[in-house]
C-alpha cells in the first residue's frame, strides 16, 4: 500500500493528535524561547537549536509519516523507529540542553501555573525520583526494550492500535528521561544531579543487555515474531533477513550511542574539574 | 544476573494483567483488533456493511480472484470446514475481500463467490475503502508490475480474521492451523453463551 | 520362436522398460474457476531414473499459456514466483499441490466444465515428452 503522491509520504499514516500536539508544541515553545534567550543576551547557540529540532523532527518523522506504516509492517523498520524514539531523538534533544529555552518559550501564564504545579505535585515528583533513581533508570531502559520484544507482547502491540501507541510513547518518554539523566547539565550542587562517574557507569551498563538481545535476534535461525508473517510485510523480504537486520539495528547503533555518550560525559567531566566555578549550561 | 531481575519483574507484572489462558485453539486476538466494520460492495453491486453480518460468525480473508493457487485453496478450505458444520453453516459467512477492484468487477466477484458455495460472499470496494479496511485490521497488500498482457500479481496478507456473532474480532487463523482446530473454534463461537448456574 | 522373433520381443521389452522408467505423473487435476480467470494445475511428478530430468515447458491447445509457479508465503504475504524450469533429480518426486508448486494456466481457448479431462503436454530438456490427462475439478476441491 503506497501513497498516491510523493507528498503523501510525509502525511501521517494514522493521525494521532497527541503526536502532533507534542511535537509541534515543543518545537514552537523551543523556537520562541531560543529567540527570547538570544534577545536577553543568554544565547543557547545554533548547535543547540539544530540538535534539538533534529531530534524532535526525527521523532515526528518515525511516528507521524509513512515510516509509521513501514514500521508496522517490517520488523527492522520497527527497530529503527525505536532506535529513534528511545535513543537518537531524545539523545539529540537533551544533548542540546533545552531547558533554558523551553522555560523561556512557555507563555508566561502557562509557566506561572505549570512550574509551581509541577513543583508541588508530590506523587509526580516521587514517580520522577523513582524512575530516575540510578538503580532503576538503566533497568527501566533495558527492561522496556526486552518487554516489547517478548514475542507474545510484540504480537499484541503490533495488532492492537492502542498497544502500539502505548509502546511507542513508553519508549519515547523513557528515552527522554534516560538521556536527561545522562546529559543533566545542572551544576554539581543541584539536588538529585548524578555525578559523572555514576552516569558513565549507567550508560555503559545498558550496553551488554542490548548487545545480547540484538545478537539473539540477528543470529536466530528461526522467525521469532510471527505477526509480520500474518499481516504481511511492507515489501517482499524473507522473515529471517528482516529479523537479522532488525537485530543488527538493535545491537550496533544502540551500543554506539552509549559509547558516544561516554565520550561526551568524559569531556564534560574534565571541563568541570578544570573550571568548577563555571559549570556548563546552568539552569537559571 | 541482578540486572535481569527488574525487567523480569516488570514483565511479570505486565503479563499478569494480560490475557488469561484462551479456550480456543487458534490464536486468540480478543481485544486486539476493532469489531467488524466495513463499507464495500458485493457481486450485485449492492453496498454492504459490517452490520449485514450481525448474528453470524464471520471469517474474513483478503485476496484477489486472479490468484490461482493460494486464494482458491484458502476459500476451498474455509468452505469445506464450514460445510462440516451442517445446519449451523447458515450462521457463518466467509467474506472474501478482493483488494484488486480494477479487475474484480461485481460480475467477476459474483461468479467467483458462487463457485465456492452459498456461504462465501465476495466483496470489493474503492481503493480508499479497501485501504481503510486493511488499515483497520493491520494488513498490507501491494501490486506487482504488469506483464505484456496487462496482468499483474497482487501480494496480500494470508491471515483469516474470525469475528463472533456480535461482530467482535476473536481469532486469527493461518495456513498452518489444522481444519480440526478451525472447525472446533467456529463451533465454540457458535455455541450459545454458557448460562451462569448457581 | 524364431531368433528374429526373440530379438524383436527383447527389443520391445527394453523399449517398454525405458518408457516405464521415464518421469511419471499421477494425481493430475485442475481447479476450475469461473470466467476466464487463470487456473492452477496440480500433479505429482516422479522420476524413477538414476539421471535427472528438467521440466522446461508445459503446453496444451486448451490454454494460451502455461507457466510453472510456486507460491510463497514466507514474508507473510501470499505471493507467486514463476520458474523458467524445474529440475527433477534422480529418484525424486515433486508434488505440485495447493499452496506450493503449481502450473498456472492462462487464457482458455474453449470453455471448461467440471468433470472433463484436459491433456497437458510436459516437455523435458532431453526432448522427452509426456502427455498427461488432467481432471477438471470444482473450485471447492481440495
Amino acid at each position: 500500500m503506497q501513497p498516491a503522491s510523493a507528498w503523501a509520504y510525509l502525511l501521517p499514516w494514522d493521525f494521532y493528535p497527541t503526536v502532533l500536539l507534542f511535537c509541534a508544541g515543543l518545537a514552537l515553545i523551543y523556537i520562541r524561547g531560543w529567540r527570547r534567550c538570544r534577545e536577553t543576551g543568554q544565547p543557547a547557540g545554533y548547535a543547540a537549536l539544530v540538535g534539538f529540532l533534529t531530534g524532535l523532527g526525527l521523532v515526528y518523522l518515525v511516528m507521524h509519516t509513512y515510516v509509521d506504516y513501514l514500521a508496522q509492517h517490517m520488523f527492522w523498520i520497527h527497530r529503527l523507529q525505536h532506535l529513534v524514539l528511545h535513543h537518537l531523538g531524545p539523545f539529540l534533544m537533551l544533548l542540546a540542553d533545552p531547558w533554558k529555552a523551553l522555560r523561556a518559550g512557555l507563555p508566561v501564564r502557562a509557566r506561572d501555573l505549570l512550574l509551581p504545579w509541577l513543583a508541588r505535585n508530590r506523587p509526580l515528583r516521587l514517580l520522577y525520583r523513582l524512575l530516575q533513581y540510578p538503580l532503576v533508570a538503566p533497568r527501566l531502559f533495558v527492561g522496556l526494550i526486552y518487554f516489547w520484544l517478548l514475542p507474545e507482547v510484540h504480537f499484541g502491540a503490533m495488532l492492537s492500535a492502542t498497544r502500539y501507541q502505548l509502546m511507542n510513547w513508553s519508549m519515547l518518554l523513557d528515552g527522554l528521561l534516560f538521556w536527561w539523566l545522562i546529559f543533566d547539565s545542572r551544576p554539581a550542587s543541584a539536588v538529585g544531579r548524578l555525578g559523572y562517574g555514576g552516569r558513565i557507569v549507567i550508560v555503559s551498563l545498558v550496553v551488554p543487555p542490548q548487545i545480547l538481545i540484538g545478537a539473539h535476534m540477528a543470529l536466530a535461525t528461526e522467525s521469532l515474531y510471527s505477526v509480520y508473517n500474518v499481516c504481511g510485510r511492507a515489501w517482499p523480504i524473507s522473515p529471517l533477513t528482516d529479523q537479522q537486520i532488525g537485530g543488527l539495528v538493535t545491537w550496533i547503533p544502540s551500543s554506539m550511542m552509549s559509547v558516544i555518550a561516554m565520550l561526551i560525559l568524559l569531556r564534560r567531566w574534565m571541563h568541570e574539574r578544570e573550571s568548577p566555578a563555571l559549570p556548563r549550561g546552568t539552569v537559571a | 544476573m541482578k540486572r535481569l531481575v527488574w525487567p523480569l519483574l516488570l514483565v511479570l507484572a505486565l503479563a499478569g494483567c494480560g490475557d488469561s489462558a484462551s479456550l480456543y485453539r487458534l490464536r486468540d486476538i480478543s481485544a486486539l483488533l476493532p469489531p467488524l466494520a466495513l463499507r464495500l460492495h458485493d457481486g450485485d453491486n449492492r453496498p454492504r456493511s459490517g452490520a449485514d453480518f450481525a448474528g453470524q460468525v464471520v471469517l474474513m480473508y483478503f485476496g484477489y480472484t486472479h490468484c490461482p493457487d493460494i486464494c482458491p485453496t484458502t476459500l476451498a478450505r474455509l468452505a469445506g470446514v464450514v460445510r462440516q458444520l451442517g445446519a449451523a453453516a447458515a450462521r457463518v459467512s466467509i467474506l472474501f475481500v478482493s483488494v484488486d477492484p480494477a479487475r474484480d468487477t461485481p460480475a467477476v466477484l459474483r461468479a467467483y463467490g458462487e463457485a465456492f458455495g452459498p456461504r462465501v460472499v465476495a466483496l470489493s470496494g474503492s481503493q480508499r475503502q479497501l485501504g481503510a479496511l486493511a488499515k483497520r485490521y493491520r494488513v498490507s497488500y501491494g501490486f506487482g508490475p504488469a506483464d505484456s498482457d496487462g496482468q499483474y500479481e497482487v501480494s496480500h496478507s494470508s491471515a483469516v480474521f474470525i469475528f463472533d456473532t456480535r461482530g467482535r474480532a476473536r481469532l486469527l487463523a493461518t495456513a498452518s492451523d489444522s481444519d480440526a482446530d478451525l472447525l472446533a473454534d467456529i463451533q465454540r463461537l457458535l455455541a450459545p453463551a454458557p448460562v451462569a448456574t448457581r | 520362436m524364431t531368433l528374429a522373433a526373440r530379438w524383436l520381443l527383447s527389443l520391445l521389452l527394453l523399449w517398454q522398460g525405458a518408457a516405464l522408467a521415464a518421469p511419471q505423473v499421477t494425481q493430475a487435476w485442475i481447479r476450475l474457476l469461473p470466467g476466464d480467470l487463470p487456473l492452477a494445475g496440480y500433479m505429482t511428478l516422479r522420476n524413477p531414473e538414476s539421471q535427472s530430468h528438467t521440466l522446461v515447458a508445459v503446453s496444451s491447445p486448451q490454454f494460451k499459456r502455461i507457466e510453472i509457479h510456486r507460491s510463497l508465503a514466507q514474508s507473510g504475504m501470499a505471493r507467486m514466483q514463476a520458474l523458467p524450469r524445474l529440475e527433477l533429480k534422480a529418484h525424486a518426486q515433486v508434488r505440485f499441490s495447493p499452496g506450493g508448486y503449481h502450473l498456472m494456466l492462462f487464457g482458455r481457448t474453449r470453455p471448461l466444465r467440471r468433470g472433463q479431462t484436459v491433456e497437458l503436454l510436459l516437455q523435458f530438456d532431453d526432448g522427452y515428452q509426456l502427455s498427461v490427462p488432467f481432471e477438471v475439478r470444482a473450485a471447492t476441491a481440495r
